[in-house]
């Protein structure tokens, strides 16, 4: 037994003891024993706090007998420096050795993407110093973005489709891959109908990360054509939880949003999502975006330069440095920004439905038609528009229809219109000098999920 | 009860209890009410020790190796704790008892400057 232990246990009955003397002795002096006892009892003061300051006067012994401890180990490894210095030693290389260990393990491990390479991928991030002249924004919450109205330098990694087919076509990077958020999907033909989280991603996407098919097959390019019929893989939790991890899923016919997807494999387990925190059911091919969007939500977005929604990714070819590339694709897109053209309006264009085949090519010169740019109602014929916007001509009755502004996407349109005029305008000034910075994606793709909203509803 | 007035009597400094204790055992081991009352009665009950405060002193006291503790019987024949001073508490008692004196002069003549001397 310890000593505070010892001396704590018998404090109580030397308490009273103390006051028990001390009734005595008042009682000797002739006070009546009630008066006796009550005045000994005000004489000791509060039995309680003498108690608890006792009981502190112990209470860091184990403190400075620890320190007692200490001293007296040094004391002995000074006596014997021989072993002293073996011991030592022995604990520094193993404390070194593993710290070592585990920093790489951390690093490679667990902070890196779940995929092959993952300091190679590096995220395209455009910034400017004034908001580039687009009527649609969307974010999957990939990567922080600033493009409230009226913001200096809005900076942001959602690209137009246009501008990802251009970099990928120019051999910048070893793999370019585009992806967004698809919005929920509404499940049929697995039992109940169900609602899933899903990504569109390009048909370089699972080859640009280097990921294996945990059965059946992933992507490839030509999975991503308008003409492919719509397939879809799944995510190997998903697929487990929700069609046992049975391999005859490969094959099966999924209906998402009212459209069959053949499913044709399931990507590897350690692959959830390539932005951190942001897990995905299913992944579809960019190309079967339009299939599962309404129409109206859709605004031909595959063709429009000024529809930004695409989150880009790059793999770096081996060997070489991030800044010759950076400088390639900020080239791409200052020249798309500066040079690529946008019409506001062309008499007599149709309205409405999307308009394939008008991907950009390559270079600048880039003819893209808008269907509608200002958020506001339109002004009547000839008149002004509320923003300055000149009002289209409502010759051959096309009726303009009104952009809705993706939810949580800024009305980017707004802060461009007022230095709108009727001819060709480009997407952005030299005064703003658009750029793209190439940020390791380990890094850029933060998952600050700003709330998504659903671009297929509502 | 006392036969001093309350307003007469004076609280104890701070720190100065454990002086007193090692003092009041120089004489030999006593229990801790007699402690309480030899430091009463010496001081003429000037100085109010509100006894309780004497243990959690005592403890102080043993933790430092200054007193120790031993079983024993009282006056009146009842089992009692004695405390006693230890040889490094006796030499606590001098050094406390030298910084004691230092400060009570100390404190005495800035209190009552010395008639002697001063200006001339």
């Amino acid at each position: 037994m310890s000593r505070r232990k010892r001396m704590l246990e018998e404090l109580d009955q030397d308490i009273r003891d103390h006051i028990e003397r001390e009734t005595q002795d008042n009682i000797d002096r002739g006070m009546p024993p009630e008066e006796a006892r009550y005045a000994a009892m005000r004489k000791f003061g509060n039995v309680t706090r003498v108690k608890e300051d006792t009981r502190e006067v112990w209470s860091f012994v184990w403190l400075e007998q620890l320190w007692q401890d200490i001293h007296f180990g040094l004391r002995m490894l000074g006596k014997s420096p021989g072993f002293a210095a073996v011991a030592i030693l022995t604990l520094a290389l193993g404390i070194g050795a593993n710290t070592a260990i585990f920093s790489l393990i951390d690093a490679v491990m667990l902070r890196s993407l779940p995929v092959e390479n993952p300091s190679q991928l590096v995220l395209l991030q455009w910034g400017a110093r004034n908001a580039p002249n687009i009527h649609g924004y969307m974010t999957s919450g990939d990567c922080p973005m600033n493009l409230r109205p009226g913001a200096a330098n809005p900076t942001g990694c959602s690209f137009s489709e246009p501008m990802f087919r251009e970099i990928a076509q120019a051999n910048v990077f070893s793999a370019t891959a585009a992806f967004a958020n698809s919005g929920r999907l509404n499940l049929t033909g697995n039992g109940p109908a169900t609602v899933i989280n899903g990504q569109l991603v390009s048909g370089d996407f699972f080859r640009t990360m280097g990921l294996k098919a945990a059965a059946g097959r992933l992507f490839d390019a030509a999975d991503d054509t308008p003409s492919a019929a719509p397939v879809a893989v799944l995510n190997y939790g998903y697929w487990q939880s929700a069609f046992g991890g049975s391999r005859d899923v490969v094959g099966h016919t999924i209906e998402l949003n009212s459209v069959p997807f053949t499913i044709i494999g399931i990507a590897e387990q350690r692959f959830t999502g390539i932005t951190p925190g942001s897990d995905y059911d299913v992944w579809l091919p960019l190309s079967d975006a339009q299939r599962i969007t309404d129409p109206m939500r859709w605004q031909n977005r595959s063709g429009d330069a000024s529809n930004w929604w695409l989150t880009i990714i790059g793999r770096l070819k081996p060997g070489t440095q991030v800044a010759p590339a950076q400088a390639v694709v900020s080239g791409l897109f200052g020249n798309e920004m500066l040079h690529g053209s946008v019409p506001l309006f062309h008499a007599g264009d149709p309205v409405g439905p999307p308009m394939p085949g008008q991907g950009a090519p390559a270079g600048g010169g880039v003819q893209l038609r808008r269907e509608m740019l200002s958020g506001e109602a339109p002004a009547p014929a000839g008149g002004k528009g509320p923003t300055g916007v000149p009002a289209p001509s409502q010759s051959g009755g096309n009726k303009p229809f009104i952009l809705p502004a993706p939810q949580g996407a800024p009305p980017a349109d707004r802060q461009s219109a007022p230095e709108m005029s009727s001819g060709p305008k480009t997407l952005s000034t030299v005064a703003d000098s658009p750029q793209v910075t190439l940020v390791p994606a380990q890094t850029g793709l933060t998952g600050a999920r700003t709330r998504y909203s659903n671009p297929s509803t509502s | 009860m006392s036969t001093k007035e309350l307003k007469e009597r004076i609280e104890l400094l701070q720190g100065t209890l454990d002086l007193l204790v090692l003092r009041t055992l120089l004489l030999g081991p006593v229990h801790g009410h007699a402690i309480a009352k030899a430091i009463e009665f010496k001081s003429d009950e000037v100085l109010q020790v509100e006894q309780g405060s004497l243990y959690p002193a005592l403890h102080r006291l043993i933790k430092r190796q200054w007193i120790s503790v031993q079983e024993g019987v009282s006056e009146n024949n009842r089992r009692a704790k004695f405390y006693r001073l230890t040889a490094k508490g006796r030499r606590q008692l001098a050094v406390e008892t030298s910084k004691w004196d230092k400060l009570a002069g100390a404190i005495a003549r800035v209190l009552r400057p010395a008639k002697q001397g001063g200006k001339s």
